[in-house]
């Protein structure tokens, strides 16, 4: 069984070995490859070292400046035909995705907001306790979405592509999660822009991570 | 004479409290020091496992689907979401304890899915 790690340009390798030590080498169809290790049987994941070692050969094949479309975790095929053939039958996606992200890299940003904490100034005379309250989430939801927003745009302004990203099972109440892909010369001032909205925004916990392989930017939907 | 015992006496007293004085801003410092110390090690700390959670993220929600094919005991995914609840709920005792405003309680924004 083969485990794939990620496609990428043709001649894109790497130094760090795959899962549980294994050797990674590339299958090779058209203008597209595939990163792969050989495997009897593979262990399902039950701890993070898989995710660090998936994430090592993925972070090493694009160290070069080739460009890599990142797979999904616990991504296998049989063997190096069915590799080929999944390479052939969608060349013409792949072949678009890496034109997209080569030569970027994803930036994770978190926003947390105090301001969902506070109390919302409710007109008086409104209505009961239950409409004040609908008014008061509706006031939270509304200044969350501008705080967002003031962080947002000015990052959007530095990156080739944003997406705000849905809900996961670690996300928290109150917290968004926005990624950008950013040419790899613009990551510094990109951080350096964060650093700053940081400071002037003490209302918002901005968490910055990163670079990143282009995860969030190689699925169909994106 | 005994004004002057009296003179000698007030500046003895008054360098003593001169001297309780400067150890403790010493040891303010020291204190001061260590907090701040401490708080750095806390956040490089919390640095490493917001990474990790979105690494978390990003393996399991992002990168490119091969579909229909073998996919290793997906159910066991599970596990290792089990690992990563305690590893957000420590995140977010840290944050607190360290007076960030991360985990705000409001109303559930929903984040656009793309």
């Amino acid at each position: 069984m083969l485990y794939v790690y990620a496609i990428t340009d043709p001649g894109a390798s790497t130094e760090a070995p795959g899962i549980g030590g294994a050797r990674v080498t590339a299958v090779r169809e058209g203008d597209l490859q595939a990163l792969v290790s050989a495997h009897e049987r593979l262990e399902p994941a039950t701890g993070v070292d898989r995710l660090w070692e998936h994430e090592a050969v993925v972070e090493g094949a694009g160290a070069g400046g080739a460009g890599v479309l990142p797979l999904r975790l616990d991504s296998a095929l049989a063997g190096e035909d069915e590799v080929r053939a999944l390479l052939r039958e969608r060349a013409d996606e792949f072949g678009t995705v890496l034109r997209r992200v080569r030569g970027a890299a994803e930036l994770s940003v978190r926003v947390g907001l105090a301001v969902a904490e506070e109390p919302a100034p409710v007109a008086p005379g409104t209505g009961g306790a239950g409409t004040a309250y609908m008014l008061g989430r509706l006031e939270r939801a509304r200044r969350a979405e501008d705080l967002v927003r003031a962080v947002h745009e000015p990052l959007a302004e530095l990156a080739r592509e944003h997406a705000r990203l849905g809900p996961t099972l670690s996300d928290r109440r109150g917290q968004f999660r926005l990624a950008y892909l950013v040419e790899r010369g613009a990551v510094e001032p990109f951080r350096a822009r964060v650093e700053e909205l940081a400071e002037s925004q003490p209302e918002l916990q901005l968490t910055c991570t990163g670079p990143w392989p282009p995860y969030s930017f190689v699925g169909s939907a994106a | 004479m005994t004004a002057e015992r009296d003179a000698i006496d007030r500046s003895r007293r008054a360098a003593a409290a001169r001297r309780e004085r400067t150890r403790a801003a010493y040891d303010a410092r020291r204190a001061a020091d260590r907090r701040r110390h401490d708080a750095s090690v806390r956040r490089a700390r919390l640095a490493r496992e917001v990474s990790l959670v979105d690494l978390v993220d990003r393996l399991l929600d992002g990168g490119v689907v091969i579909h229909g094919d073998i996919t290793i005991a997906v159910a066991d995914v599970d596990l290792l979401y089990v690992g990563l609840r305690a590893l957000v709920s420590s995140v977010e005792n840290m944050e607190r304890e360290l007076g960030a405003g991360l985990s705000a309680k409001g109303p559930a924004l929903a984040a656009t899915p793309r």
